[in-house]
């Protein structure tokens, strides 16, 4: 996957996970951007990328993740 | 007194049991403050024209017995309750002795939280009342 793909893949997860069509995520892209990205809801896209990707994160590794380019960045080197 | 298991206190694979039952007391109870008096649960007389032996056991009284082992035993007061799904199978009556198995199937690492698994079943012959599954931060890492 590149990282456009995966920017993709995630923007379709957080229109399903928030039940909004028109959230449009770029790199830049942090909690202050969709009012209902709070610390649960964060839990629970945590839990939907290991369960979309196929592979576990540490807390270490979540707590790093500053914005959805960060996302991006993680989710790439996972897979790689 | 209640538990208060840290994250890395709790195993994949940890067990609690709880023994319940309810009484007509409490069956009149949550009808008063819920206000779900749907005959099969408010009338024994419409409760046994619809096939059933008595008034019926609300499948939310049950899962508040399921709410209490999250919040005083597994974990306890580190609870935070995310997700709850439950499956009714058959109906409970009052004055039932029924069994909630929890069982950890999972532990979520990256966010510090639970899946748990729920069967329920009737102490006398081990029908099944419920089966259901929750996700639980643990609050207190």
């Amino acid at each position: 996957m590149t990282k456009e793909t995966i920017l993709e893949a995630l923007t379709e997860l957080f229109i399903s996970f928030f039940d909004e069509d028109l959230i449009q995520l770029k790199r830049e892209s942090t909690a202050e951007d969709i009012p209902d990205w709070d610390s649960l809801a964060q839990v629970g896209i945590i839990l939907s990328i290991e369960k979309k990707f196929g592979f576990k994160l540490n807390s270490s590794e979540v707590g790093k993740l500053e914005n959805v380019g960060s996302m991006v960045d993680l989710i790439y080197e996972k897979k790689l | 007194m209640n538990s208060n298991l840290k994250f890395h206190e709790i195993t994949k694979g940890q067990v609690v049991n709880h023994v319940e039952k309810f009484s007509i007391i409490d069956l009149d109870s949550f009808i008063n403050f819920s206000g779900d008096n749907s005959s099969i649960h408010a009338s024994k007389y419409e409760a046994e024209s619809k096939g059933f032996r008595d008034r019926v056991i609300h499948g939310a009284m049950i899962i508040s017995k399921v709410s209490k082992l999250i919040g005083t035993a597994l974990p306890g007061d580190s609870a935070l309750l995310l997700n709850i799904n439950f499956d009714f199978k058959h109906p409970l009556y009052a004055e039932d002795l029924f069994q909630i198995n929890a069982k950890i199937v999972e532990k979520h690492s990256s966010v510090e939280c639970i899946t748990i698994k729920f069967d329920i079943f009737l102490k006398d012959n081990n029908l099944k009342i419920a089966k259901g599954s929750s996700l639980v931060k643990i609050h207190n890492v």
